[in-house]
């Protein structure tokens, strides 16, 4: 088998080694975190920002898409090339350039990933704050695609607050800068825009985030509740009294079951609901924030509330916690993450509304969620080996994005729309919000050219995604 | 420019939707931006009548200014017209408060001294404190984008905004964002409004994240016998487990203004720690260890440190934007602040200074010497030099060749094709933001 012109035209390139084009090569990147597939002509691992340009400006005369490409952990099919094209997976491009002690800033390429550039910095007692339960694989190119969060991103921010400038190649192959390490700089906030834009409006091929120091001290709380609505009012009680924790994170009796079962966190598995609290900073005043938050958990009608004794203690609680997905192996074959976001003040009604749902549908579902930003994680727990339940798992996901809808809440808290919930997008916005949102599209991709079949709705879109070949190439 | 007759016919469309009131030489001189003296001012009462009335003015092929208090006009390049200006005074509601959720959605009209106070009979506040005036209103912040102390421990607006509700030039009301503090669905565009000077669209409804009042507050003073030397105080501070809530470097002269009385050529840090007493208490004891090399520091007392606070917003908001002075805001790697000021702080004719560590530095002097040109090239070089740029915020009236702005943060070809977007007949504000746009 022999490469194709444009493949050919690649390689020239960024040369051999950073080009696949053989079928069971471009099998392996059919497929990212979500559950739909899509599989490109060509993925290319480029190594410098130069070789990306050089590929976006053969693209653009080839009139090829172009779909980046991070860790593959996006769970909205972020990182599918729908409709075909070249793959660029930018997993080599990983250096961290400069790290400025001084200006608290490091600037980084898209492939690192996000662990490691905490772990990186780590002896200086700094860390770059957002942290998914994805972090080990995800990288920060992926974070500023999908403005990824995590659970300590409730008091210090997801990450469109911790990127603070950008190199981007453009659609047309450009090599422009956005911003740097001075705040407000003249001219409209495109690195604001970027992030989250889901890599359809250029390639971000270097990163300036902020790094923060790590808190001196942390209590870590596991309050529980018999019932997940007191859990839910024990949060908007301790928000409603003026403290805004680390981190709050709920799991329900099914999380904990599955929790328990992988790693035995030591979550009373005959629990209705489990709240995790953390609280951070000086040593000074934690203790008495804590006994706060107990007291309140108390009387929201907690059965009992435990205080991590220490570190490995603490280790163990978020153990559980960040392994919530991975864990519900233990009780299906596959599950289905929604990620839906509502106002914290309407979780007991929403969650309500939620088990209803899976009543309706005859579906396990179980959640673990960022309680303190009303971000929800329904996970549908479902056999994809049993003709249609797919689909119908899929209906009860969009059903679970009405209700988001109908309390005030929105599509997405942190997994981006991707493909996954373009078909709601319509629901969410009027034709005149999606309107003023497309033109950033439109100014900054005239061309369709980056990750098309993203974000917006498409007419009579159908469920089951087929790549559509990119005609007359010979790739 | 509309013609005459064109301008009465507007005049009159206008009057069907909104408060139109048409302005003659004198009615129309508190509303003239640089010298660009506006003939209609249409005061729409609801969001609904602001779109119809934005995109009639559209039609007309009318310049607009959008107007919150006018407390900010002068920022920017003197418009290319002035036709009408829209006021947001009679969108001044608070839509929604939910003081459980910690977000409050208001109208672009209310002002901000307004909000704090609706907030505050909560215990809570919106944690933004620009050096503005009383008039400053929502709409008109996130225009101009300017930021206080707290942004240090909170950000600025960019953080703080999670939803739009934005009047287009091509008559439509449109969304963006929502009212949860975490949304990934679809761009960012409330982005796009923040700083953009109302080129993109007019702010008609803004959600925002609100915070508790802190329990406790303190203020600490340090003098230094350079700007440098306080800053690697207030860097060594930012590096550490500390979260102070302000952290502001003042020249002698700015620390005058505050009520502080520090030797000339001498600088001030002042510091602030926020939270539950405990903490606060161990801030100012490690505020007085990181700063051993001081001239002299103190804690203030409780009542003189709040007046130092309150006294160093209202006369930084006057003096930004008084008229004869010529005041520059740098936008510096934080860590530069402090080479920074010692090298400004001898240009012109005593100048005030006065900075915060997240990198915003501010440089003012009246200038009667029509040296506010060279000045502010100077100016620039030197915050290009070390990795920032410089905005000039206000100059006297009659100086020549200034360029407000200077180089972009982004490209221009960029911006040009989103104001294309979104403003394609060129009706808001045009010629006042970056690049002429």
């Amino acid at each position: 088998m022999q490469p194709g012109p444009f493949v050919r035209e690649l390689i020239d390139l960024v040369g051999e080694r950073n080009v696949l084009w053989r079928d069971y090569d471009l099998l392996l990147y059919e497929y990212d975190g979500s559950v739909d597939k899509a599989r490109p002509q060509a993925v290319v691992t480029p190594e410098t920002t130069e070789q990306v340009a050089a590929v976006m400006r053969a693209c653009d005369r080839a009139q090829v898409p172009v779909t980046a490409r991070g860790g593959g952990t996006g769970l909205s099919g972020g990182a599918l090339p729908v409709e075909g094209g070249v793959l660029l997976a930018l997993v080599k491009m990983d250096r961290l350039l400069d790290v400025d002690l001084d200006n608290l800033r490091a600037v980084v390429e898209p492939g690192l990933v996000n662990l490691q550039l905490s772990q990186a910095i780590a002896n200086h007692q700094l860390y770059f704050v957002p942290d998914p339960s994805s972090q080990k694989a995800c990288t920060i190119g992926g974070n500023v695609g999908e403005n990824a969060g995590g659970p300590h991103t409730l008091l210090y921010g997801v990450t469109t607050n911790h990127v603070l400038g950008l190199e981007v190649v453009t659609p047309r192959g450009e090599v422009v800068q956005f911003g740097g390490k001075a705040l407000d700089l003249p001219g409209y906030d495109l690195t604001g825009v970027f992030v989250g834009s889901e890599g359809t409006i250029g390639v971000a091929t270097k990163v300036v985030v902020r790094l923060v120091p790590m808190a001196e001290a942390v209590r870590t709380l596991l309050a529980v509740f018999a019932t997940i609505e007191e859990a839910s009012a024990a949060v908007s009680d301790i928000i409603g009294h003026g403290i805004v924790p680390a981190a709050m994170e709920i799991m329900d009796q099914l999380a904990i079951k599955a929790v328990e079962a992988a790693y035995h966190a030591g979550y009373p598995e005959d629990a209705g609901a489990v709240l995790l609290v953390e609280v951070d900073g000086l040593r000074e005043g934690l203790d008495e924030q804590a006994s706060d938050i107990e007291a309140i958990a108390y009387r929201q009608g907690a059965r009992s509330v435990r205080l991590a004794a220490n570190a490995k203690e603490r280790e163990l609680l978020w153990a559980g916690r960040k392994g919530a997905f991975g864990a519900m192996g233990r009780l299906s074959p596959d599950y289905y993450v929604v990620d839906g976001v509502v106002p914290r003040s309407t979780l007991p009604k929403v969650l309500a509304e939620v088990g209803e749902v899976g009543r309706r549908y005859d579906l396990a579902i179980a959640n673990v969620f960022h309680a303190g930003d009303g971000n929800l994680h329904p996970l549908v727990l479902f056999d994809a080996d049993k003709p249609g339940e797919l689909e119908r798992v899929k209906e009860a996901g969009a059903e679970l994005m009405r209700i988001c809808l109908r309390h005030g809440g929105t599509l997405s808290g942190e997994h981006g729309i991707g493909v996954e919930k373009r078909h709601l997008m319509s629901e969410a916005f009027d034709e005149c919000d999606l309107e003023q949102m497309m033109r950033v599209k439109k100014a900054l991709d005239p061309d369709g050219r980056c990750n098309p079949g993203k974000i917006f709705p498409t007419p009579g879109q159908c469920a089951e995604i087929i790549p559509h070949p990119v005609h007359g190439l010979g790739w | 420019m509309v013609q005459a007759q064109d301008l009465e016919r507007l005049a009159e469309q206008l009057s069907g939707v909104a408060e139109t009131t048409r302005l003659d030489e004198a009615t129309a001189a508190p509303w003239t931006v640089r010298g660009a003296r506006p003939r209609l001012l249409c005061a729409p009462a609801s969001a609904e009548a602001a779109t119809r009335a934005l995109a009639l003015c559209a039609e007309a092929g009318a310049q607009v200014i959008p107007w919150g208090g006018g407390s900010q006009q002068r920022l920017g390049a003197p418009p290319r017209g002035a036709d009408v200006v829209l006021v947001t005074r009679a969108l001044a509601a608070l839509v929604e408060y939910e003081p459980a959720n910690l977000t409050a959605t208001v109208q672009a009209g209310m002002r901000l001294a307004e909000l704090q106070r609706l907030l505050g009979e909560r215990g809570q506040r919106l944690p933004y404190d620009p050096p503005v005036a009383e008039t400053a209103t929502i709409g008109g912040l996130l225009a101009t984008n300017p930021s206080g102390p707290l942004r240090l421990r909170v950000g600025g607006l960019r953080d703080l905004v999670i939803g739009t509700r934005v009047a287009t030039p091509r008559g439509t009301l449109a969304k963006a964002g929502g009212r949860v503090v975490k949304n990934v669905t679809g761009y960012d565009v409330n982005k796009l409004y923040i700083g953009a000077l109302g080129t993109l669209g007019l702010l008609v409804e803004v959600t925002l994240k609100v915070a508790p009042r802190p329990a406790t507050e303190a203020t600490w003073l340090g003098i230094f016998d350079s700007a440098d030397a306080a800053t690697a105080v207030a860097g060594q501070v930012l590096r550490s487990v500390l979260q102070p809530s302000a952290l502001e470097l003042l020249n002698a002269r700015a620390a005058a203004l505050c009520g502080l009385a520090v030797p000339e050529g001498r600088w001030a840090l002042l510091a602030r720690a926020s939270g539950f007493r405990p903490a606060v208490e161990r801030h100012l004891r490690e505020f007085s260890a990181a700063a051993q090399d001081a001239e002299r520091q103190e804690e203030l007392p409780a009542e003189q440190g709040d007046a130092v606070w309150s006294a160093y917003a209202s006369w930084a908001a006057a003096r930004r934007w008084a008229p004869g002075h010529l005041t520059c805001r740098l936008a510096l790697p934080p860590a530069t602040v402090g080479q920074a000021g010692d090298r400004v702080a001898t240009l012109g004719v005593e100048p005030v200074v006065w900075a915060q560590a997240t990198g915003a530095a501010f440089w003012s002097v009246a200038d009667d010497t029509a040296q506010a040109s060279a000045l502010s090239a100077e100016l620039r070089g030197l915050a290009t030099t070390l990795g920032g740029a410089a905005i000039v915020e206000n100059w006297p009236d009659g100086t020549p060749d200034l360029d407000p702005w200077g180089p972009s943060g982004v490209p221009l070809e960029l911006m040009r094709a989103l104001k294309e977007q979104y403003d394609p007949r060129g009706t808001l504000n045009l010629g006042r933001y970056v690049g002429g746009i």
